[in-house]
């Protein structure tokens, strides 16, 4: 299964939003890259923590 | 790298899985834009909860003449922040008085009880038992001696509605003159200054003409430490046009005199000597306006009116050559600053009590605005004389409601039948209630205490008992008459002389109007509740006022009615600020009379057309206040202080404030780092003097004159001119007035502090 | 060679975005648990199981290069504010940009650019807590204006809510013999540190007074002209 579908989609669209902040600051580049890139890296990384957690579950790791 | 763990299948696999996962990304988006906003949110919540101030509020400083907008800020109903108001005339700058105030309002040793004296202490009483046996006393007093034998005097402290009322009660209801003030130690020259010169008291300039005066002559006044807002907006001018002079005429080298351009050193009591001087080289070298004089100026020498000529040929007595040995300032100089007061583009002059406390201090106020009119330096941005008030409510309260022992609301006069008939009629009481007697000033008001002609007093919100010259002598005139005294704190130096103390309001926990020196009407509204019984001066005199029987004369009985009576009474004069309502108050940074409408935006410059209303269109400029409409340039002789320098008492004495303190420091001694920073009081000497008195710093000394000895710790200066000391008197350790001489202007009335002929020596510890 | 800021951040920043782009695309594409049959990846010194490699992509994806990224622009923002250019992006702040390098002007900010009193970066001199030095409240200030402006739902003329940090002041005016000569700047020590009275109470308006800086004033328009 594609495990990591949806994080690693949000995780781009952060990414591009990042990009843009970086390459052309700006305030509301600024403002798109701390309340939503963030919150989506974020929300991408715990998801992706809790597969890889639950993973190691049930092989008996954790 | 190989790619086989991605399924070729699947990237054209079924639209409902690519779907469902589409959805969910949307879904995560619009969790992160909710996080997003959370945490906005969160933000938000932590910045208002972190909040040191809850709410601002549009207030005026309690303390100098300046009158600065200040926010008081506000949280669970205390006072926890005080800024300079940006909006207002100051544009956010005050001083650290005005930076203290939220320690002001928690000073220690408030009043909160009345007291009364038995068997020699005073011991706390009910409101009802003080006010009854004051008002018994008074009555007592009226009926067996006559009106005259009570008085009040009050203060340019005092919030406008109070002094107004105080005057209405004692004149119209009373009806005794005898109301007077501390305003008569401080301002009573200028007001006969500016009135015998325009006719009408108050400057005609405003603090905005700082901003466009190219040459700053102050004359007597120290205003880096006792109107720091003010020489700030100098020091601003100064900063964005360098080649702006400033010119500081003083006995001693004060902060104000180091950073002027010119300092001119005077010995102590000659300065008329300056003044008439520099009119000598105005007239002589062809630096007068002769076109300003010929239309707006007349010339009198006191008694008549004569003509330029001969206020010129009186003048060459007063040639720079001839003045410059007594006056301790060279020709050179004199003529220097005569040549840059009349050349520059605008010049403002701003003086104080070096000018105002003096034998002289009418002639100097009338030679000073002189100056400026035989240049044509008045009525234009930066050009104009500005006398600078002491208190921040001497003009508003007491001047213009005319609570002096000579005056009637809005320049009308005691003496005058006709102004009397105005006021009875205004006050709507009978004709001839208002007393034709002027009544006592200041220094005679307390001599009439002394033997025994003035047999009960009210004294609020001020301490005679340091700030009285010859203090030693007019406290113990104090006790042998019925003193009743309100204050805020326990135990100043009157309230030891008195029989009943009354507990007052301070600042915010009263709510009223003050008029600060630009003739700017501001509000303060009430923030706070008293401690203990404290009580508003308004609330004291309207009790006092009902129980003499005088509740049907005194109507107004709130901040608000009492002021709205004022404003409509001030309608039918040139005084007129009838267009200064509350609400406007409220609403606006203050606003400066004339202002006879409610859609006036008042009067930043007098007699100019286009901003006084009453200057008739065409005029340009007018001094309405005469009957020509023309200003007066009196022909004013020198004469010497009574106290001239002997052997005997070789060394002149002067005071005056510092930075850090208030007036007797009643108020700013009791707030730690006002009290840390300004220090004990100290006797000022030079190292020339002291060395030839054998003092060192730090010694022990004694100042002694024919009015008194005060004892103090020496301090070697060399801001201290040779010949002269200096003191301040806001110690209660170091009461220098008992000191200081109580000569006085024979026209103002005002006592010369500034010149006190004493010895000074060295004591054992 | 001088290496600016700028030039780090946008290299980093491309680089760290762009990678973990294209590791995201590769972690989206990859189906865990069905890489058993996959040959292993090499990794120029090593040999890795495919699953290893596809499980290290996925870390890399999405917690090595969003850190990167996040470090990156981070420091962009706290960097950024340095530069007054970087304040004046926002058209609220173009009056306090503009007055203060009005040489006209009597305001403190302006006082100390016309006599070069702070020669560059002179917003950030007088407002350092909004960088990486300065405190908690300031960038949670800074945030809240930023949230605040591109939202537009601020009221102008702006007014500032958070209490001043005098060590602002403090950092260059304190120990100077002029600082020192001054009774007050001692006895009421206490309140300056702790913020309890500011420095412009005695000191004066540091920009323009809110009046000034409201729509319709007489010197909106000049104020708020776009810098050069």
């Amino acid at each position: 299964m594609r495990l990591l579908r949806w994080e690693s989609w949000c995780a781009i669209i952060a990414f591009l939003m990042t990009l843009a902040f970086v390459l052309f600051p700006g305030p509301y580049e600024m403002a798109i890259f701390t309340f939503l890139a963030q919150p989506l890296f974020a929300i991408a990384a715990a998801s992706y923590l809790v597969k890889v957690f639950a993973d190691l579950r049930t092989r008996k790791v954790v | 790298m190989q790619e086989e763990g991605i399924d070729s299948q699947e990237l054209s696999g079924s639209s409902e899985i690519s779907r469902r996962e589409v959805l969910v990304t949307l879904g995560v988006l619009g969790g992160a834009v909710a996080a997003g906003a959370a945490g906005w949110g969160l933000l938000e919540a932590m910045v208002a909860l972190r909040q040191p101030v809850e709410s601002w509020h549009k207030s005026v400083c309690r303390f100098c003449g300046t009158g600065c907008g200040v926010m008081v800020g506000m949280k669970d109903g205390r006072v926890v922040d005080v800024r300079g108001d940006e909006l207002a005339h100051n544009k956010g700058v005050i001083c650290i008085k005005g930076s203290m105030l939220p320690e002001l309002v928690r000073i220690p040793g408030r009043l909160t009880y009345p007291k009364i004296r038995k068997n020699g202490s005073l011991v706390d009483a009910s409101w009802d038992e003080a006010m009854a046996l004051v008002a018994s006393k008074f009555s007592e007093s009226i009926r067996e001696f006559g009106p005259d034998s009570v008085a009040f005097y009050g203060s340019g402290q005092l919030f406008t509605e109070e002094s107004y009322t105080a005057n209405k009660l004692f004149k119209a209801g009373i009806r005794t003159n005898n109301v007077d003030g501390n305003p008569r130690l401080c301002m009573a020259s200028a007001a006969s200054g500016y009135v015998q010169t325009f006719g009408k008291d108050e400057p005609p300039g405003c603090y905005a003409d700082a901003d466009y005066a190219d040459c700053f002559f102050i004359f007597g006044a120290n205003p880096y430490e006792c109107h720091p807002p003010i020489f700030e907006r100098i020091r601003q001018r100064k900063r964005l046009r360098p080649d702006t002079v400033i010119i500081c005429v003083d006995p001693r080298r004060t902060m104000t005199a180091q950073h002027s351009d010119i300092h001119l050193a005077v010995v102590p009591g000659t300065d008329l000597l300056l003044l008439n001087s520099m009119a000598n080289v105005i007239c002589e070298e062809g630096l007068a306006n002769q076109e300003f004089i010929g239309n707006h100026v007349r010339f009198s020498d006191g008694e008549k009116d004569c003509d330029f000529a001969k206020f010129r040929e009186f003048l060459r007595a007063y040639a720079p050559e001839k003045v410059e040995a007594e006056l301790g300032v060279s020709a050179r100089d004199i003529r220097r600053v005569a040549f840059i007061f009349a050349r520059s583009a605008a010049t403002m002059s701003l003086w104080t009590m070096g000018a105002n406390q003096r034998t002289q201090g009418t002639f100097l106020n009338n030679t000073l605005n002189s100056l400026h009119l035989i240049t044509g330096q008045i009525c234009r941005p930066g050009a104009t004389p500005f006398s600078v008030t002491g208190q921040p409510n001497a003009c508003g309260g007491v001047r213009d409601t005319g609570a002096l022992s000579h005056s009637l609301p809005n320049g009308r006069l005691v003496a005058n039948p006709e102004h009397r008939a105005q006021m009875e009629k205004l006050w709507k009481v009978p004709e001839g209630t208002i007393s034709p007697r002027v009544g006592y000033d200041a220094v005679s008001l307390f001599r009439a205490l002394e033997e025994g002609s003035v047999k009960a007093a009210l004294i609020l919100c001020t301490n005679p008992g340091t700030t009285m010259p010859a203090a030693g002598r007019y406290q113990s005139a104090m006790e042998k008459c019925f003193t009743v005294v309100a204050d805020v704190v326990e135990d100043s130096e009157t309230q030891r002389h008195a029989q009943v103390v009354l507990p007052a309001a301070l600042w915010i926990e009263k709510e009223g109007v003050t008029g600060q020196g630009e003739r700017r009407y501001q509000l303060t509204e009430k923030l706070l509740t008293p401690p203990g019984q404290a009580r508003s001066d308004l609330q004291i005199l309207v009790d006092l006022a009902d129980r003499l029987g005088h509740g049907g004369l005194i109507t107004a009985r709130s901040p608000e009615a009492v002021w709205d009576e004022w404003r409509n009474i001030s309608a039918s004069s040139f005084y007129n600020f009838q267009g200064i309502t509350y609400a406007r108050l409220k609403k606006e940074r203050g606003l400066q009379w004339p202002c006879p409408t409610p859609e006036s935006p008042g009067t930043a410059r007098r007699y100019v057309e286009g901003e006084d209303p009453f200057v008739a269109k065409g005029a340009g400029v007018e001094f309405y206040g005469n009957h020509d409409k023309k200003a007066v340039v009196y022909l004013r002789p020198y004469v010497p202080s009574p106290e001239k320098a002997t052997a005997e008492f070789p060394i002149y004495l002067t005071t005056g404030r510092i930075l850090e303190q208030f007036h007797t420091g009643t108020l700013t001694d009791r707030i730690q780092p006002l009290h840390d920073a300004g220090g004990p009081a100290m006797i000022h000497i030079n190292p020339q003097d002291a060395f030839v008195l054998g003092i060192q710093d730090k010694d022990a000394v004694e100042v002694k004159s024919k009015y008194g000895t005060v004892r103090g710790e020496a301090k070697l200066s060399n801001a201290t001119r040779v010949g002269a000391v200096f003191a301040s008197f806001y110690d209660a350790k170091l009461l220098i007035n008992r000191a200081v001489a109580d000569n006085f202007d024979p026209t103002s009335k005002e006592p010369e502090y500034k010149v006190t002929a004493v010895s000074v020596r060295r004591v054992a510890t | 060679m001088n290496i600016s800021y700028l030039q780090l951040v946008y290299l980093f920043g491309t680089i760290f975005c762009i990678l973990g782009i294209v590791l995201c695309i590769r972690t989206a594409r990859t189906r865990f648990g069905k890489l058993g049959d996959a040959p292993p990846v090499s990794l120029w010194i090593t040999r890795l199981p495919a699953e290893s490699a596809a499980k290290l992509t996925a870390f890399a994806a999405l917690i090595l290069m969003p850190a990167g990224a996040i470090f990156i622009a981070n420091y962009h923002t706290f960097e950024g504010v340095h530069e007054v250019s970087g304040c004046a992006s926002c058209h609220l702040m173009l009056p306090m940009a503009n007055d203060l390098q009005d040489s006209n002007s009597g305001t403190l900010a302006a006082r100390h650019f016309k006599n070069k009193w702070i020669a560059e970066n002179q917003c950030y001199h007088c407002h350092s807590d909004y960088g990486f030095g300065g405190n908690l409240e300031a960038k949670m200030t800074g945030y809240r204006h930023l949230a605040r402006y591109t939202t537009h739902t601020y009221k102008e003329p702006l007014m500032a809510r958070v209490r001043f940090d005098n060590k602002n002041c403090l950092n260059c005016h304190q120990g100077t013999q002029k600082f020192e000569a001054v009774p007050s700047h001692h006895t009421a020590w206490a309140r300056l540190v702790s913020n309890q009275m500011i420095c412009l109470n005695c000191h004066g308006q540091a920009h323009p007074t809110s009046l000034q800086r409201t729509p319709g004033s007489p010197d909106y328009a000049r104020l708020t002209e776009p810098l050069e």
